[in-house]
């Protein structure tokens, strides 16, 4: 297993647990939507194995070793790469420079250009816009050129929160699309989706979660027929 | 070649064999003190326009480069044209110093601190009498020249200053180092997320910044033969250099060589056709609507105004960074 991760409790401050006793599993290659409703502690729980978060309880084995309260620069060494909700990139600076920023704990050189090729393929954008201010970008180009830095890292997990809030339909589908091809050449996948249908659409395996724990899981498109979770999150009636 | 790599290298030339056509010491003071505020103003970019931390104490080392210089002159016999570039060196630890107390904190706590430094350094000036000669100030001797020649060295010491402080940004803009400090300008809690070491990187680009002020005030010092609290710390230097900036655009490479090269002409140009008595008042007025003016019409100062208008691209691209992709991470 590539992320492991049993009975862990976190929250903020001095408040209550938003995270109460989550069980998840991601093999390598696993492409993991998690939906739920608002409150539930998806971003939480993405905030918690990227280290922005520390846990309270519970542990965090990630590649067998547990990393449960490690530093976000350090799990993001490790691998562990994290695309906050909303905007990330750098407005001002240009989309190739976004870009070199995600290259910029790489100290081999030769590497590092390999790695910025690799993310130009998987984004031709990157290098279509190069010289574009990124803040001038429409939100999903900004998305993708967060992506194509992200993996820059060349990261074995990544952990999308949202990635399609707020995009027009065209956009939102080219980001799906960016996610499985990225799954598909190797690269673990934990998805957080507002968009229900889309996420478990497109993911192999759905979490349902729910006041802080992992309630159900199972294949994706099984999970969008259950009647349970189309009572709950999809809007439709059990009965249909 | 591009225009932009030819125009500053005619203008080089051009300063360099000046003093053979204009033997008036008028017009190679005035240039002299342009190219001082030139090189200070790239210095004081490096961190107010390439970081964004905006410095009021940078007078504080040009402040404490006139003083070292002329201590060192007075007391051991050390010629001003020796000592400054180790004055600078000097200027940039103190600096170093004073960053790391101020910088390891994000946001404005900064300002306040420089600013103070300032007053602290110069009331140490001012009150060790024994060793600064106190209020009545430092005396430099002269350097023994012919009348007609004697402001040679100082123009061409900072000619050599400016060209050092252009080529230092320069290679700054083009590195990585560069590319970190705008990451800490835009949003340095992403730059800490991407891997740069913001404190570290603060701390460097401060004391990269002030070495040149340290230079420039030991240089200063010896020219006027004169070191006195008022003189070395005077405020309006540190301001001269952000207005400067903000004219010609924080944030380039050229902007504040081309604010240093409208600004100080007309200011001394105004204090040239007033009356003596009210000279300085009025060029400070002067000064102070200008700063008005750029503000409120071209927040962006010109550089950045012009390529945005010419190239679109809304801003003048914050670093001159590699073109293309494979150069990437260097």
């Amino acid at each position: 297993m590539l992320l492991e991760i049993e009975g862990l409790c976190a929250g903020y401050g001095s408040g209550g647990d938003i995270l109460r006793g989550v069980d998840l599993s991601l093999a390598e290659g696993d492409f993991v939507c998690l939906i739920g409703p608002n409150g539930a502690g998806k971003s939480t729980l993405l905030r918690a194995i990227s280290g922005i978060l520390r846990p309270r309880r519970g542990t965090i084995r990630f590649d067998g070793t547990d990393v449960a309260g490690l530093r976000p620069d350090l799990l993001f060494r490790r691998g562990i790469a994290h695309v906050p909700q909303g905007r990330s990139t750098f407005p001002q600076m240009t989309v190739h420079e976004n870009l070199l920023m995600g290259a910029y704990s790489i100290r081999d050189r030769g590497l590092a250009r390999e790695r910025l090729e690799v993310a130009a393929a998987f984004f031709p954008i990157v290098v279509e816009q190069a010289n574009r201010r990124a803040g001038l970008l429409s939100g999903g180009e900004q998305k993708q050129v967060e992506m194509a830095r992200a993996i820059v890292t060349s990261p074995r997990l990544m952990l999308l929160d949202e990635p399609t809030l707020g995009l027009e339909p065209r956009a939102s589908r080219t980001v799906m699309a960016k996610m499985r091809e990225l799954n598909e050449h190797g690269v673990t996948i934990l998805l957080v989706e507002q968009n229900a249908r889309t996420g478990l659409g497109t993911a192999r395996t759905g979490c349902v979660m729910e006041l802080g724990t992992i309630k159900l899981r199972g294949e994706g498109q099984r999970l969008l027929d259950d009647p349970q979770v189309k009572r709950l999150y999809l809007g439709e009636s059990a009965a249909v | 070649m591009k225009l932009r790599t030819v125009f500053p290298i005619v203008m080089l030339g051009l300063f360099l064999v000046l003093p053979i056509v204009v033997r008036e010491g008028f017009y190679l003071d005035l240039l002299l003190f342009t190219f001082m505020y030139a090189a200070m103003s790239v210095g004081w970019d490096i961190m107010g326009g390439l970081a964004g931390y905006v410095s009021l104490g940078h007078v504080g080392f040009f402040g404490l480069g006139s003083y070292v210089a002329g201590l060192l002159v007075v007391h051991f016999g050390i010629p001003v044209f020796l000592s400054a570039p180790f004055v600078g060196i000097l200027a940039g630890i103190v600096g170093a110093g004073l960053g790391w107390i101020s910088l390891r904190a994000r946001g404005t706590s900064f300002v306040i601190v420089t600013l103070t430094f300032t007053y602290v350094i110069q009331l140490v000036a001012l009150n060790l009498r024994d060793i600064t000669g106190g209020s009545s100030g430092l005396y430099l001797p002269l350097l023994t020249l012919p009348a007609d020649v004697v402001i040679l060295p100082f123009y061409y010491g900072m000619l050599v200053l400016l060209v050092v402080a252009i080529l230092v940004s320069l290679a700054i803009r083009r590195s990585k180092f560069g590319l970190g400090l705008v990451a800490i300008r835009e949003e340095e809690g992403k730059a800490d997320g991407s891997g740069v070491n913001t404190s570290l990187y603060k701390i460097l680009a401060f004391a990269i910044s002030v070495s040149f002020a340290g230079v420039a005030g030991a240089l200063h010092a010896q020219y006027l033969n004169y070191v006195d609290p008022d003189l070395a710390f005077e405020l309006i230097i540190t301001l001269n250099l952000i207005i400067m900036c903000l004219v010609g655009s924080r944030g380039t490479l050229w902007g504040p060589v081309l604010g240093a090269f409208l600004v100080q002409p007309l200011s001394q140009y105004l204090i040239y056709l007033t009356p003596s008595g009210i000279a300085g008042q009025v060029h400070l007025v002067a000064l102070g609507v200008v700063l008005v003016l750029v503000v409120m019409f071209m927040p962006d100062g010109i550089i950045t105004t012009w390529t945005s208008r010419r190239g679109g691209r809304g801003r003048a691209r914050p670093v001159d960074a590699p073109e293309r992709l494979p150069e990437a991470a260097t």
